[in-house]
């Protein structure tokens, strides 16, 4: 018998706990003269520990062993233990529980399946996963190796190591570790607790090596991919390294790295998730439905574009709207825009705009565009200013008249605008809207249904609505950054309550 | 407490794991786990927050595993009876090492049985999860108990090829 068939015999024995002594000493002979036998039988030991392990830990559950813990425990201040989980982040009570590792038994089909996709050390808060096109995911359960797709909604990820993650869909992701995630599609919000320092997400182009921060990466259909670091420090590597910190944003290019500039509020973050996720818990997303048939039969509507047809032309990107799985257009670049021509006239007009705001990088921001403003009397512009963070609806015609000393001061506006600023609203979906008269010349700008603002312009301008521009006016000026859901316009004026029973039956939360 | 009870159930799993593996034979991995706990806990002013509490919870790990390594290299026949003292010495340089190594052996470990067979899954389970004697895995199958010594040897050596490959995978860059 040759040592290592010997070795068998006495490990075997060994871990069954039937060497006796005489076998005892002769293992420890074995081991002493052959080295790659003592490496060998540490592996043994450790894969048949780990096996144990996984096998106890299934009986002896993390809330067992911590009451046991607790059971040993002195009194000891608590205040100061407060102070540590807000550091590390450990799973709060409401968030599905994980317990790091769990032996599963393999006998239910279910079981199996989920089993070969992968092992299992991520946990998923998954209220927002509508459609998911690889196996589905489910709240509370506990995510491997597997390739996961997901085509609509969002899906909140927290890892063993403690670092938050929310993933927008459409989206396809697989870790190849508890610290490492591949982001083949997606929008990835993190927050990486020190605990889990190291965390890497890579992308077709590139590395984002975390450094103890929270950061978005935008990895888009056609392979490239963005990093916006939100706070701390980021390694971006796409060829080169680049530190990244607070603030700083870059494209990655194939053995290229990019300066950009920061959208930080272009990603969806845990709080605004959880927001996301208890309005479809109410229901949310029907009764916006329901609502949109309704306005559907209204035979003052012009249109109500919830961009979902595929058909628009024009410069942006599809991404994810208040729903999911739904579309909404993203205008990043300069002379990112979407064409819109009504081909018609109103004496009367609402336009309501589901608007998520990345930034206000510019003076102005513009929404809708009509063309030819100087030519075309009746031609809307319907703006944010960047400073006050305010509404403008300009409406070529309705220019006030020379001011005539022998009247009442002049209240008419030449370019009547809102009140309150949109810059609260930037990085949250915001109901902006606004109505005009042309028989009273009234303007009325409406936030979150709720009416902001009421001006005064000449009367008897018919609002026209020809060819027109969604974003971007060109690639010079007023840039919109941001997303814009469902653009409904009427030819008829909106009563302030039922803008507001609008906002109430199609806000996402 | 609860927030104590959450910190212990966030950090239970890496740490009873470790020990686990790298415990001396013969200590029990679980009581040093909870003593872990319960010294870092007691001595949660020695932490400095914002620095790895993982980390910290493993240097404290790492000082009961020694200590019981000690206490029981003291015992007059602990190598003759449980450990051959060359063993014992490996575990404890393997205990020197990251405690990463030990969380992504765990990983592979599971990812290798989940793609084994059915009839081979069903003898870990009964030895591990069930903890069967041999004698009833023997009857169970109407096998000898020498067979399933021999079937248990060729599985942990399928396992441990299978976590060795993965191991090696990960640690050339690819998965």
């Amino acid at each position: 018998m040759n040592p290592d068939e010997r070795f068998e015999l006495l490990w075997t024995d060994f871990l069954e706990g039937d060497l006796d002594a005489d076998g005892m000493a002769d293992l420890q002979s074995l081991l002493a003269q052959h080295s790659h036998l003592q490496a060998r039988a540490t592996d043994l030991l450790q894969t048949h520990r780990l096996l144990g392990f996984a096998a106890q830990e299934e009986r002896t559950s993390a809330d067992v062993f911590a009451r046991e813990v607790l059971n040993r425990l002195p009194k000891t201040g608590e205040a100061f233990v407060g102070a540590l989980i807000r550091e590390v982040k450990p799973v709060p009570p409401s968030w599905p529980r994980f317990d790091g590792f769990a032996w599963r038994p393999l006998t239910a089909a279910a079981a199996v399946a989920m089993v070969a996709a992968g092992w299992l050390w991520m946990a998923a808060d998954t209220a927002q996963v509508s459609v998911s096109t690889a196996a589905e995911i489910t709240s509370g359960q506990r995510l491997g190796r597997g390739t996961h797709e997901i085509a609509g909604g969002t899906v909140e990820l927290l890892t063993e190591r403690g670092a938050r993650l929310v993933i927008e869909a459409p989206a396809k992701f697989a870790f190849s570790s508890a610290q490492r995630l591949r982001l083949d599609r997606g929008r990835l919000s993190a927050d990486v607790p020190p605990s889990a320092h190291g965390f890497t997400v890579v992308t077709a182009t590139g590395e984002i090596v975390d450094l103890g921060t929270r950061f978005g990466v935008d990895a888009d259909a056609r392979g490239g991919s963005e990093v916006h670091v939100f706070e701390g420090e980021v390694i971006a590597q796409a060829g080169q390294r680049l530190s990244l910190k607070i603030g700083d944003a870059a494209a990655l290019r194939t053995a290229l790295v990019m300066r950009r500039e920061l959208r930080d509020a272009a990603f969806i973050q845990p709080a605004e998730n959880a927001s996301l996720a208890e309005g479809l818990r109410q229901g949310r997303q029907k009764q916006a439905a329901a609502w949109r048939e309704r306005f559907l039969k209204d035979a003052a509507l012009l249109t109500w574009a919830d961009f979902e047809s595929q058909r628009e032309n024009g410069s942006f990107r599809r991404v994810q709207g208040r729903w999911p799985g739904s579309v909404a257009l993203e205008f990043v670049e300069k002379g990112d825009f979407a064409p819109m021509n009504l081909a018609t006239q109103a004496r009367q007009f609402t336009m309501l705009a589901w608007v998520r705001l990345d930034r206000l990088p510019v003076a102005m921001q513009s929404i809708y565009h009509g063309q030819g403003y100087s030519q075309q009397s009746g031609t809307v512009h319907w703006l944010v200013r960047q400073g006050a963070g305010t509404m403008l609806l300009p409406v070529s015609g309705t220019r006030r008249l020379a001011f005539d000393p022998s009247k009442e001061p002049d209240t008419l506006k030449t370019y009547p605008g809102s009140q309150h600023s949109l810059s609260c609203s930037v990085g949250r979906w915001t109901l902006m809207a606004v109505t005009y008269d042309s028989e009273s010349g009234t303007v009325r700008f409406f936030q979150d249904g709720r009416l902001d603002n009421e001006e005064r312009v000449n009367p008897g301008v018919i609002a026209r609505f020809a060819e027109a521009r969604l974003g971007n006016w060109n690639s010079q000026e007023r840039v919109l950054s941001g997303r814009l859901d469902d653009f409904v316009v009427l030819s008829r004026v909106l009563p302030a309550d039922e803008i507001l029973a609008f906002f109430e039956a199609t806000k996402p939360y | 407490m609860r927030a104590i009870e959450a910190v212990v159930r966030h950090h239970q799993a890496a740490v009873r794991a470790w020990l686990a593996a790298n415990c001396p034979l013969g200590g029990d991995a679980d009581d040093m786990a909870q003593r872990t706990f319960v010294a870092a806990i007691t001595r949660l002013a020695d932490f400095e927050v914002g620095t790895d509490f993982r980390a910290w919870l493993i240097s404290i790990a790492r000082y009961q595993l020694m200590s019981e390594a000690t206490r029981l290299r003291r015992l007059a026949d602990y190598h003759s009876r449980l450990a051959p003292e060359i063993l014992a010495r490996e575990l404890e340089r393997r205990a020197q090492e990251p405690e990463e190594r030990t969380t992504a052996r765990l990983m592979h470990l599971r990812e290798c049985v989940a793609a084994m067979g059915e009839s081979a899954r069903q003898f870990i389970q009964w030895r591990y999860d069930d903890q069967l004697p041999l004698e009833d895995m023997a009857a169970r199958t109407g096998r000898s108990v020498g067979a399933i010594k021999k079937q248990l040897w060729l599985l942990r050596q399928k396992l441990q090829q299978c976590m060795a490959d993965k191991l090696a995978a990960e640690e050339g860059g690819t998965v």
